[in-house]
């Protein structure tokens, strides 16, 4: 036998050997593990119990609560309805009800205004007399304000609180409901503001204002107010109040045509994640580097999970319509038109 | 300017105006420009129609939509028309452009309509910019008061107040119809011993420092214009001894006009 001949096994043994000793570890891969589905047609009190972290939930036209026992209490919400990680509001008539975490405590206030809750803020708000009044748990104004034109968008956080009107302004108020910042961005034909969000402590503000272009514009708080830093036009113009949110590493996300947007600050640049049909809610974990998407497409919803640099990790398709999002301590909750959905994540 | 030019220029102003026709076919009005609303002064009118069908009041593009209701237009001369409490109609997501006689949606609730003059950054009393309705229905003083920290003394044609100081409080209405609700007249004079006390007119609303202002006839805070038994505030009145007259002159939109006269001896 040829010196030759020997060198084939001894390799391939060595090869096996080095395979069996030295193994290289498959990545972990990253998944959504379904562990709930809840209808939220059924009756109050017929859910089973759940024992999830997440304590709120609201779909299209339901939303309810996780009591102390851990059960699913879910509410008529005639889509009217408001919720925040402290309180909920439900409404009849013009007496709104807000309840606290438990369901325990409820507040009644006597208004005709459309409610607006942010944690603990509740803002009362007419937004075609553009008029916007905090008002605490009794139901006694705390401020008010009779704004020069119609209210398209709000978002408030901490004591501060910022309103985008239809005449193309947007305006700050701190905590006492004095206005401390105006400004109008130019540069559209059409003057309006479509979308507006604060970042946690009011470092900045994201706005979209304009048509024909409609904008993208971000502003930061320098010595005297605000500055703008970064702006771009935008593909598509809409006509409606756009989704638009900034999380606490001042990461922004907005809703684009068949696209999510995602901004970051250390990029300094605006990037599209392609969805399956149209945008309908999306949220960012800061702390994973990801970004979670809902859209729609014919009747049926899709959840798209994204890298910060825009790489796709996976998507899922649900048999149901309207989905909104909620991602809290480790869950995901998605809720439909029928049916609301509990996701655990976590990697195989 | 001379008079004649003065009504020339009026016309000309009115002329394309009253070519515009109401959102609503047999509109009925609910509330009008400026009444008090709850916490604040309304910036618009509210109607009600036949069959419930919006139709814009102009060509216009549409520039925002909301799912609660709302839709807006922008037109040439730099108005916006503002419509709430609407279904909007089916197409509308499609299209951005609108012209006169196209259906906006539906309002079976009533509508909200507003319109804004968006190079002056105002509210427009809407009333302005349509054809004429028939109205030969007078403005009201319904009731006259002096009042005095929590005393009232409501004026007759010939009142004998104490002399003092007082706020001067009028309760006016304006209908349309008959059977209209009552609106507030188009322009309301206040006149003691031949002078102006107070004068307001309904053209147009600006916001200043989260307050409202009716401009006309000077420029009115309107917040607290009305007390919450729904007087109008017209002012301190200092009433001395010896005679007097209190003259309250409302004028409504089609020019009917009422005139008030109370005669004061004062004690």
């Amino acid at each position: 036998m040829s010196k030759n001949s020997y060198l084939l096994p001894v390799l391939a043994v060595f090869f096996v050997l080095y395979f069996l000793l030295f193994p290289y570890p498959v990545k972990e891969e990253f998944v959504l593990v379904p562990e709930r589905k809840i209808p939220l047609d059924s009756p109050q009190g017929e859910l089973s119990s759940l024992s999830g972290d997440i304590e709120f939930f609201q779909g299209e036209s339901r939303m309810g609560y996780y009591d102390d026992s851990g059960r699913a209490v879910v509410l008529e919400g005639e889509g009217r309805s408001r919720i925040s990680s402290r309180f909920f509001i439900e409404e009849e008539g013009d007496v709104l009800s807000l309840h606290s975490r438990s369901g325990q405590d409820s507040f009644p206030i006597q208004t005709s205004l459309s409610p607006c809750l942010f944690e603990d803020r509740l803002l009362l708000v007419d937004a075609f007399q553009g008029y916007i009044s905090e008002s605490d748990r009794q139901g006694r104004i705390l401020w008010d304000y009779q704004l020069p034109s119609l209210i398209t968008c709000l978002d408030s956080r901490d004591d501060l609180t910022v309103v985008g009107l239809l005449n193309g302004e947007i305006r700050l108020f701190d905590g006492e409901g004095e206005s401390v910042f105006t400004w109008s961005p130019g540069g559209s034909r059409i003057s309006a503001v479509y979308g507006v969000a604060l970042s946690p402590g009011g470092e900045s503000i994201a706005l979209v204002s304009g048509l024909d272009p409609q904008r993208f514009i971000l502003l930061e708080k320098k010595e005297n107010g605000y500055r703008p830093v970064f702006h771009e036009n935008l593909r598509n113009s809409s006509r409606e109040s756009l989704f638009l949110t900034i999380d606490s590493s001042r990461n922004i996300l907005l809703k684009g045509e068949g696209e999510g947007l995602f901004y970051t600050l250390n990029a300094s640049s605006l990037h599209a994640f392609p969805l399956p049909g149209s945008f309908r809610d999306g949220e960012t974990l800061p702390s994973e580097g990801t970004v979670y998407f809902v859209s729609e497409e014919n009747g049926k919803a899709s959840l798209s999970l994204y890298t910060e640099g825009g790489d796709l990790i996976l998507t899922n398709r649900y048999e149901d319509s309207a989905f909104s999002l909620d991602i809290r301590k480790g869950k995901i909750l998605l809720a439909g038109s029928k049916d609301a959905y509990l996701i655990g994540r976590g990697f195989y | 300017m001379k008079p004649a030019l003065m009504l020339i220029s009026f016309l000309g102003v009115l002329t394309p105006a009253a070519a515009l026709q109401w959102p609503m076919e047999g509109t009925e009005l609910l509330s009008g420009f400026g009444s008090p609303s709850g916490p604040y002064v309304s910036t618009g009118m509210e109607l009600t129609g036949e069959k419930g069908i919006v139709r814009p009041y102009q060509e216009g593009e549409i520039i925002y939509m909301a799912p609660s209701g709302i839709v807006v237009l922008e037109h040439d001369n730099g108005f916006r028309s503002c419509y709430g409490r609407i279904d909007p109609a089916k197409d509308l997501d499609n299209r951005s452009y609108l012209n006169e006689g196209d259906i906006l949606g539906e309002a079976p609730e009533g509508l909200l309509f507003s319109i804004r003059d968006s190079r002056l950054n105002r509210w427009v009393n809407p009333f302005y910019m349509f054809s004429a309705r028939d109205d030969d229905i007078r403005p009201e003083v319904e009731d006259v008061l002096l009042r005095r920290n929590d005393t009232s003394f409501p004026l007759s044609e010939e009142s004998s107040p104490p002399a003092g100081t007082y706020r001067l409080l009028v309760k006016i209405s304006d209908r349309v119809t008959r059977e209209g609700a009552p609106l507030l007249p188009y322009s309301v004079k206040i006149r003691y011993l031949g002078q102006t006390l107070f004068a307001l007119s309904l053209d147009s609303l600006s916001h200043q420092d989260g307050k409202a202002y009716f401009e006309g006839a000077g420029k009115i805070a309107a917040q607290g214009l009305f007390t919450p038994e729904g007087y109008l505030d017209g002012g301190e009145i200092i009433i001395n001894q010896g005679k007097g007259l209190i003259e309250v002159e409302l004028t409504d939109y089609k020019g009917n006009r009422t005139l008030r006269s109370f005669s004061l001896n004062r004690r």
